[in-house]
């Protein structure tokens, strides 16, 4: 379902593709509700929502280059959390604005939802919601008015949207202060309209960077709510987070992302069978270690050889 | 979220609305899109305390508050409440002559008076008057007397109002005449207001001729209130003087006949009256404008970046030029938003002040303001963009303010240019962005604007507009910018490791939009430097220009930017048949362009600016008054070399996305070269335009196929050479039967046209031939 060859035909034949499988993502879904354990063998046949394969980022600075994404490949499924694991400067975010199309890497290729993230980036974008702690709000805006905007942006039509504001505002319980403007909202309630806003154009992927970062103890368990809500839905969740702990309860499967390099990957138990430990905290510890090592010197920056050209503009 | 909700019953919802909104993803209109996106940001300023204080509150207090001072600046010259001017009389003065002046409320109203003053004033012959300060006596030339008293007018111009219209000076006289040399002392002792004191008649006892005495009025240096008074005491003085004489002539039997009659009279002003304070206005206006933008640009690009909520907009699928045509709409409307305000706060204070007639030609019509209201919303837009295209660049709030204060800065001094009374606004400076604005609107409030000029003017700064708002889209949420990579500005102060293979557009348009300014500029200031007479030196300037502008600092920002100059300007290798079809094309190309030149002269005959005679004779003066060899340099080689390293190399470089995509960048950068050819000496030869597009067009598509800038170079040097030299290759023109008629502009001989498109095409073949593979 990833081609090369970007047609009118092979768009539409793509668009079919996404529809169908997220009625198939709800099939799955209701099927979770009644038979838990079905869903496990059904969900091996779907297609990945996310694949990249491959990918590199390679920033050119006056002393060099850096290679911020080293040979990254990783796919995740629909109703599936993948944790993307690693120290700050791992180049997590970097793998994000690739994976979303904002970046193009320099090789390597990543998809959503069968779209070129290189080539179709407005798809891509389409197709995606991304949740960041950074992300502020429009402080003389209403949550509503907000809402509205991003449905502006993502293209929803008015009376779909409208039905989105009431039903996330149901879901996210902001009817208290849905007209007030966002400069008064406490955190909490900030925090709440972030992530209704993420979800109006009802993506099937949803991209995390880093979303505790800076939240107290309720609203990070906001965001594990959050997250497993989305899994119940059958997103396709890529969970981008320094906290080990935390991303050991969420996640199906992790990968340990370390000098933009994915040292580790697999479900928990498979990656205790590759390390012998049992917290993902010692087996990061460990890699740490075994890096340090052995390449010192690949946060250096290296002189590039096999890299053809700069890197473009994202869309 | 909803810990507590009933989950399964929101799963359901979320199923239903997904189908409603897959369904509802249909595209909208792009133009829909953006004005929906517009909707926000507007929302978003408006809301803002801080613009609003922009927008509505200074307009409100600044007018207001400038006319009440100005108003009170003048009332204070003309109060007619003001306390009467004290006059202190040399002793030696008749006191019935200083009773009638002091009385005399208009000179010549009562002509029964002249019989008292004709016993009093006897040998009263001469009156002038000095200041204090400079004790030398001016006495006024028989000029001054025969157009009424210049000084007076100068205070009567400042209001347009004359003399008539002004409240009269009332005057007192002082308790008792002093001694002649104490005159003085009480006016710097600010005593007295004026002073009077004669010389009195005396007569030389061997020759017998008589001296007349001499009237000196004086008034204290500096002084606005004792000067009038003085002047009006002068009036008297000489209207005396006048009705005196006249009886005496009478009484002689002479008759009164030959007394010339002086009357005044006040016309209205032809001439533009360069009066600063309507200068002042345009500017006001434009710095009002100027401040009314900057907060929303500042607050819709870097306050995204600040709030964190530029990368989620980017992740969404709208495009970066969409997003910030919805920016640029609401800043521009908030601009417009207060260049109304500010232009109605202004024409109100006006009228309650009364200004209007006295700064404006014709009183403050509706249609002047209509049309300065369009030159401001033309204005708005321009600095809107540029506004957009820098706050884009900074990271945050502080940023962004640290930036602009170069700009307002850089702004304010072709604003202050325009306050300059000896400037006015020709094609030249009709191009410039904001000097045309400001210079426009000052001539249209003195109702001089030429209608060229205001479309000129126009045409111009939407141009820049669309320049600078393609900078700004290339520059506003550049993913380097967003993630602190290296581009944009910092690609000028960082530099890559790599070299660069194109000029990146921000860069290359932000040297277009410098260029065009600059260029017009240094060439109107090159008679400052050589005389105009000396063409030879005028033109080697102009080479020196050239050659600066188009080829050395280009060269220099693509080093500096560590952009390859190989690839840049195309200093390829290239095909020896592209090199000689060049060649043909050059040599034949001209005869092409001449005819096109004479063809499209007939279409524009009726305008105006074409009937240049100025252009004509400077041509003429070229070829007689400048050696071959400085014109063939300056006018042929430098051109060619220059203009093909700029406009087919730079800016081919610039707008290029990729080496297959050229039909865009060639028609931008022909349309230019095409433009910068048609101002010739501050003045539009639209009729050029035609020719130089088809010869622009050649270029690049030589450019194109041979992959190289070098062919180019030789056509272009053949062709302008070929067309320069004309005159010296008459002989050899006639040899082959062809006589040229330069002078009179008539058509070429069919066959020679028909020959020298064979050839031309068979250039045009070559070229094709040597194409790059």
């Amino acid at each position: 379902m990833t081609s090369t060859t970007p047609s009118s035909l092979n768009l539409r034949r793509k668009q079919i593709i996404l529809r169908r499988q997220s009625a198939y993502c709800y099939e799955a879904l209701t099927a979770s509700v009644t038979a838990g354990s079905k869903i496990q063998s059904r969900k091996r046949t779907m297609p990945d929502l996310i694949e990249a394969i491959n990918l590199y980022k390679i920033f050119a600075t006056p002393v060099g280059d850096v290679h911020a994404v080293n040979g990254l490949s990783l796919n995740v499924k629909s109703g599936e959390v993948f944790g993307l694991l690693g120290a700050n400067g791992a180049g997590k975010t970097t793998t994000l604005r690739m994976i979303l199309g904002l970046m193009k890497p320099t090789t390597g290729k990543a998809s959503v939802a069968g779209f070129d993230a290189a080539t179709q980036p407005e798809q891509v974008k389409r197709s995606v919601a991304l949740v960041s702690a950074s992300a502020g709000l429009y402080q003389w805006l209403s949550p509503r008015e907000l809402m509205h905007y991003f449905a502006d942006l993502y293209d929803v039509a008015d009376h779909a949207a409208q039905q989105r504001v009431e039903l996330l505002t149901k879901l996210f319980d902001l009817r208290e202060f849905i007209d007030r403007p966002c400069s008064g909202l406490s955190t909490g309630q900030q925090q709440r309209v972030n992530l209704a806003r993420s979800l109006m154009h009802d993506p099937p992927v949803v991209l995390m960077d880093e979303p505790t970062r800076g939240l107290d103890i309720v609203g990070s368990k906001r965001i594990f709510d959050f997250t497993a809500r989305l899994k119940e839905m059958g997103k396709a969740v890529i969970f981008c987070t320094h906290r080990l702990e935390e991303a050991q309860r969420l996640c199906d499967r992790f990968g340990l992302m370390f000098r933009g390099r994915l040292q580790l990957q697999g479900t928990l138990t498979e990656l205790r069978e590759k390390s012998g430990r049992d917290s993902i905290t010692d087996i990061f510890l460990d890699l740490m270690q075994e890096n340090d090592s052995t390449t010192e010197e690949s946060m250096q920056p290296q002189p590039v050889v096999t890299v053809p050209k700069r890197e473009g503009r994202s869309a | 979220m909803n810990p507590t909700g009933d989950h399964h019953s929101d799963e359901l919802n979320l199923r239903q609305s997904k189908s409603a909104t897959q369904g509802a993803l249909k595209p909208r209109s792009s133009i829909l899109r953006v004005l929906r996106l517009a909707r926000k940001e507007l929302r978003e300023s408006l809301r803002d305390r801080r613009t609003l204080v922009t927008l509505i509150v200074m307009p409100l207090i600044v007018y207001p508050l400038l006319g009440s001072v100005v108003q009170r600046f003048a009332i204070n010259r003309i109060n007619p409440n003001s306390p009467p001017a004290i006059v202190v009389f040399d002793g030696s003065i008749p006191d019935e002559l200083a009773t009638a002046i002091l009385e005399e409320a208009e000179p010549n109203s009562d002509p029964n008076r002249d019989d008292r003053a004709e016993k009093s004033v006897d040998g009263a012959d001469s009156a002038t008057r000095r200041d204090s300060v400079h004790p030398s006596p001016s006495p006024q030339d028989v000029a001054t007397l025969l157009t009424g008293s210049s000084t007076a007018d100068a205070i009567g111009s400042l209001t347009n109002r004359g003399d008539s219209d002004g409240p009269p000076v009332r005057f007192q006289r002082y308790e008792h005449p002093v001694k002649a040399q104490y005159v003085e002392e009480f006016l710097k002792a600010e005593d007295a207001d004026v002073g009077i004191r004669q010389t009195p008649a005396a007569q030389d006892t061997t020759t017998g001729v008589v001296q007349p005495a001499d009237f000196q009025v004086l008034s204290r240096s500096g002084d606005e209130f004792s000067l009038r008074a003085a002047v009006e005491v002068e009036e008297r003085l000489l209207a005396f003087r006048d009705r005196h004489v006249r009886i005496r002539l009478n009484q002689t039997g002479l008759g009164s006949g030959i007394m010339p009659t002086i009357s005044r009279q006040s016309v209205a002003n032809n001439a533009p009256k360069s009066s600063p304070l309507g200068a002042f206005l345009p500017l006001m206006l434009v710095l009002m404008t100027m401040t009314g933008a900057v907060y929303p640009a500042i607050d819709l690009t870097a306050g995204e970046r600040e709030r964190g909520t530029l990368e989620i907009l980017m992740a969404a699928p709208v495009s970066r030029a969409h997003l910030l045509t919805g920016k640029f709409i609401a800043v521009l409307t908030v601009a417009v938003l207060t260049a109304v305000i500010n232009l109605v706060a202004m024409v109100l204070t006006l009228y309650a002040t009364g200004f209007d007639r006295v700064l404006l030609a014709d009183g403050a019509t509706f249609q002047m303001f209509l049309q300065i209201l369009a030159l401001l919303v033309v204005f708005a837009s321009f600095f809107s963009a540029v506004l957009l295209s820098i706050t884009s660049f900074a990271r945050s709030f502080r940023e962004a303010q640290a930036w602009l204060i170069p700009l307002m800065l850089v702004s304010l001094a072709p604003g202050i240019l325009s306050l300059m009374p000896g400037v006015h606004l020709t094609v030249g400076l009709a191009l410039v962005p904001l000097v045309n604005i400001v210079l426009l609107g000052r001539e249209l409030l003195q109702g001089t604007a030429a209608t060229h000029l205001y479309f000129v003017a126009l045409l111009s700064t939407l141009v820049y507009t669309m320049l600078a708002l393609r900078v700004a889209a290339s520059v506003f949420g550049h993913d380097a910018v967003l993630f602190g990579s290296s581009a944009g500005v910092s690609a000028l102060t960082k530099r890559p490791g790599k070299i660069r293979l194109r000029i990146p557009v921000e860069i290359g348009i932000g040297w277009l939009m410098l260029l065009i300014p600059l260029f017009l500029i240094l060439s109107a200031l090159r008679s400052r430097i050589v005389p105009l007479d000396n063409l030879s030196g005028q033109l080697l300037l102009s080479g020196l220009l050239t050659i600066l502008l188009f080829a050395v600092l280009p060269l220099a920002i693509a080093k500096w930017i560590r952009a390859s100059a190989v690839e840049v300007f195309a200093l390829h290798k290239f095909h020896i048949a592209s090199l000689i079809g060049a060649a043909l094309l050059g040599c034949t190309m001209w005869t092409i362009a001449y005819q096109v030149l004479i063809f499209s002269k007939a279409p524009l005959q009726w305008m105006e600016i074409l009937n240049n005679t100025k252009l004509k004779e400077l041509a003429e003066r070229l070829t007689s008054e400048t050696p071959f060899l400085i014109r063939i340099a300056t006018l042929a080689l430098v051109p060619a070399v220059c203009e093909e390293l700029f406009f087919r190399g730079f800016l081919i470089s610039t707008l290029q996305k990729n080496e297959k995509q050229w039909v865009r960048p060639f028609l931008i950068s022909t349309l230019l070269f095409a433009a910068f050819h048609v101002i010739v000496d501050q003045s539009l030869t639209l009729e050029r335009f035609p020719a130089t597009f088809l010869l622009g067009l050649v270029l690049c598509g030589i450019r194109f196929s041979s992959g190289s800038i070098f062919p180019g170079i030789v056509m272009h040097a053949l062709s302008n050479g070929l067309l320069l030299s004309l005159k010296e290759l008459d002989p050899v023109l006639q040899f082959i039967g062809l006589n040229l008629n330069v002078e009179n502009e008539s058509s070429l001989p069919t066959w020679f046209l028909t020959i020298s498109v064979l050839v031309s095409c068979t250039g045009a073949g070559l070229v094709w031939l040597g194409r790059k593979r």
